[in-house]
């Protein structure tokens, strides 16, 4: 069969915008999605976009069920807030959205279909029913399960995550996500209103029981019932990270692991690396810079890493002690700004600011006791 | 040692002497200790990379300030940072928050929040000289 130039293994966000992009200049692209059409599987998921996705792809604001404006964050009885607009979806209809769009943009779904191999050499994609399909570039874009991440050297970090629903009665419609970190949990709890429902989930690289009793007292502590109750798997170390798998083939989204490493937020890897990777396939972008976030997941990770390293409850303080620094926190981890630039000084540069310093200070002690 | 190292070193310690005798010229210790710190001492132990041998640091205790004396105080809290910190901090460049955050600033002690919190304050009153400083 060779009326497709390309494939995109999985139809979620990644896969989606990679085949609309394609599609939409002029290329044959063809998505195999494992979920049949109807009922479209369901994506245990916060579903919270962040400011940047919605910035990227102004079009998702139209498939939100709810919006928050504020962000909370609390640990025991501490709570702090921030201003960040979060668009809620429905993973399930959002994915379904995003795949019709490129269905509409002339891209091709193959459904309910499963891929047995990937010959990279070849440029040939085995289909489970037997059936054979050669490409010219292919983007796997099926999930952390995805059988092409597999074909990535290194082992991979998947973090569980316990996902769920609950009704909160008034709190269904709050204008507040709750993120609810504990002190033994390397990782964090969220509450994210639906406007019918509540979206609560646990997820972080603590062990699984752990994050279950967290879970049940949090959910006791709030008088929440859970109900479509589920468990996931999040791609979570950057360093393993590669995103080429052989010649004209790509891993974008949760496949090649772009996950933000301190939130967790990985919709918006998805799409961008989702669209980059349609931009490398039209020439548009040198494999390269392909993705051009990985340089944001690595600083990511570096500063989650110090964090807990330092223990939550730490950098929870310095926040608290310091309003300023909850929005360059939430600027930090949500908007893709820079952290403060650090140069090493050299001993002269040193020097002369010891000595900047010790002539600002008014007197004339030069003796080091007092 | 080099002549560089020599010369910081000395002006380190003359930095510390004289916040020391600054503190206890513009702060009304008394007042200070009586809301923060009633029936006790606090010291402050600053740990600066590569200069760690250095008494930088300060002890406050019977109403007044005075620098610390590594071998024989103990610290109610600990400050750990390198150099470039140190003078980020010292200059307004950065905030013992943000270095906090950062993790360019290592904080150990029981009640170690509070400390910081009391130095935090002790170091924001000087936020006019320290303005000066970097600008």
């Amino acid at each position: 069969m060779r009326n497709y130039s390309h494939i995109v293994i999985g139809g979620g966000p990644a896969g989606a915008t990679a085949a609309e992009h394609l599609a939409v200049s002029g290329q044959k692209v063809l998505v195999i999605e494992k979920s049949v059409a109807h009922p479209f599987r369901e994506k245990p998921c916060g579903g919270g976009l962040g400011p940047i996705t919605t910035k990227l792809f102004p079009y998702t604001k139209s498939q939100g069920v709810h919006t928050t404006s504020k962000v909370a964050m609390s640990l025991g009885k501490d709570r702090i807030e921030a201003s960040v607009p979060i668009v809620m979806v429905d993973r399930d209809k959002f994915d379904f959205y995003l795949l019709e769009r490129a269905m509409r943009s002339g891209a091709k779904v193959f459904f309910g279909a499963t891929v047995k191999s990937i010959d990279t050499k070849a440029k040939l994609v085995v289909l489970t029913n037997g059936q054979r399909i050669d490409y010219k570039y292919l983007i796997c874009a099926g999930g952390f399960t995805c059988p092409s991440s597999k074909m990535v050297e290194g082992e991979k970090k998947n973090v569980p995550l316990i996902v769920g629903k609950a009704d909160g009665g008034k709190l269904n419609a709050s204008d507040t996500a709750e993120i609810i970190f504990f002190e033994k949990l390397n990782g964090y709890a969220w509450i994210f209103p639906k406007g019918k429902f509540l979206d609560v989930g646990i997820g972080g690289d603590s062990p699984l029981s752990l994050q279950k009793e967290l879970l049940e007292k949090l959910l006791r502590e709030r008088g929440l019932k859970l109900y479509d109750r589920a468990g996931w798997g999040l791609p979570f170390e950057v360093d393993t990270i590669e995103p080429v798998i052989g010649s004209g083939a790509m891993l974008a989204g949760d496949a090649a692991g772009f996950v933000n490493p301190a939130t967790g937020e990985g919709i918006r890897y998805a799409m961008q690396s989702g669209l980059e990777a349609a931009e490398v396939v039209l020439g548009k972008r040198s494999i390269e810079d392909y993705p051009s976030f990985l340089e944001t997941l690595c600083r990511l990770e570096v500063s989650r890493d110090k964090i807990i390293s330092q223990g939550m409850r730490k950098s929870f303080d310095a926040m608290k002690a310091n309003p300023e620094l909850v929005s360059e926190t939430i600027g930090f981890f949500f908007e893709d700004k820079e952290p403060p630039e650090r140069k090493p000084m050299s001993d002269e540069q040193r020097l002369e600011a010891y000595k900047k310093i010790s002539e600002s200070i008014p007197g004339n002690n030069s003796k080091g006791e007092q | 040692m080099n002549p560089i190292e020599t010369e910081k070193r000395e002006l380190i310690k003359k930095i510390f002497a004289k916040m020391v005798a600054l503190i206890n010229k513009e702060i009304n210790l008394k007042e200070f200790k009586d809301t923060y710190f009633p029936d006790e001492d606090r010291t402050l132990k600053m740990n600066i990379g590569g200069i760690e041998d250095l008494d930088t640091g300060f002890v406050f205790e019977g109403g007044k300030v005075r620098t610390i004396r590594k071998l024989t105080d103990e610290p109610t809290v600990t400050f750990t940072m390198d150099e470039d910190t140190f003078i980020r901090i010292a200059t307004k460049k950065e905030s013992f928050s943000e270095a906090f955050f950062y993790g360019e600033l290592g904080i150990e002690g029981k009640n170690y929040m509070r400390d910081y919190r009391i130095f935090d304050r002790m170091f924001k009153k000087y936020g006019s000289i320290l303005e000066k400083i970097s600008n």
